[in-house]
């Protein structure tokens, strides 16, 4: 649902008159759960007019935003922002397509680790293989290559490779340092020969 | 960091001058990573003027959307908005602060 925006333009000509009014309806938009996005900040007016202060507020809802406007609370503060200043005040919905691309939004970019490894004790890895799911699952890992065939064309090659895809490269290396699979690593120590990279995926960008 | 947001409000004298225009802006704002917050919503105005037309922009920091509006792209397509449009155009720093 698109949120709804308070987007006061004013000009304050008494600034401790104006005062009571800021305290009573701010004490109304904590109730509202408004949020503010503007006030008080840099700004240049680039075309035309605009009055000094500009303040823009974000609430759930257009109909919130409306209903704090016109409701009991707001109504008490009203009267005190008048004698103080001169306003223009839009309320307005929001854009609820917020991408300005046309297309889909952009994925975030994929994690993956790159493992090359070398087995040198089959039975204390097996432990290891038992202990990696749990951390592998919590973090949504997919493997896309583990022991498929392969063939060396060039170089070198351990003889095992595995390729993991996470949903971020934040998610593949927060699985790396997670308790539960350094515990499991733990447990690789010693039994296999291996080298690990972690790679942030391509975005064609 | 605190971001940067357009506050824009617009009359449009001439719909299908405008357009191109209109159509002109997603290249342009995607270049510099904008995100419409507010772009032809209901709107009420509550008090004192406003025009027909309402956007906000929010750009990753003040200097982007200030980059933005400076640069050759925008600046070209500009043209075209103003030759059809009367706008009122704010650029303002977004409020890092204390959430009520």
């Amino acid at each position: 649902m698109p949120k709804g925006y308070w987007i006061p333009h004013l000009d304050v000509h008494d600034m401790k008159g104006f005062q009571a009014y800021r305290d009573l309806a701010d004490a109304g938009h904590k109730k509202f759960g408004s949020k503010l996005l503007a006030r008080g900040g840099r700004r240049e007016v680039v075309e035309g007019h605009m009055r000094s202060r500009n303040v823009l507020r974000e609430f759930n809802s257009y109909d919130e935003a409306l209903g704090y406007y016109h409701g009991p609370d707001y109504s008490k503060a009203h009267p005190l922002r008048e004698p103080f200043s001169e306003c223009d005040f839009i309320i307005v919905e929001g854009c609820d397509d917020a991408a300005p691309d046309s297309g889909p939004p952009a994925a975030p970019l994929k994690g993956y680790w790159i493992g090359h490894l070398d087995v040198t004790e089959p039975e204390g890895y097996k432990r290891y293989q038992a202990a990696y799911h749990e951390p592998f699952r919590k973090f949504a890992a997919r493997f896309l290559v583990r022991g498929g065939r392969y063939q060396v064309r060039e170089g070198r090659a351990r003889s095992r490779t595995v390729v993991l895809e996470f949903p971020s490269y934040e998610a593949a290396l927060g699985c790396y340092r997670s308790p539960e699979y350094q515990a499991a690593l733990a447990l690789r120590d010693g039994k296999a020969d291996i080298d690990l990279v972690i790679i942030e995926g391509y975005g064609g960008r | 960091m605190a971001k940067g947001y357009w506050i824009g409000r617009v009359e449009v004298n001439n719909e299908q001058g405008y357009k191109p225009y209109a159509d002109a802006n997603p290249a342009i704002f995607k270049k510099f990573g904008a995100k419409y917050v507010v772009r032809g919503g209901k709107y009420e105005g509550v008090e004192g003027q406003s025009r027909s037309r309402n956007v906000v922009i929010e750009f990753a920091d003040y200097a982007t959307a200030v980059a933005c509006y400076n640069s050759p792209e925008y600046q070209a397509n500009l043209k075209i908005r103003q030759a059809n449009a009367i706008t009122d155009l704010l650029i303002v720093e977004g409020y890092d602060g204390p959430q009520p």
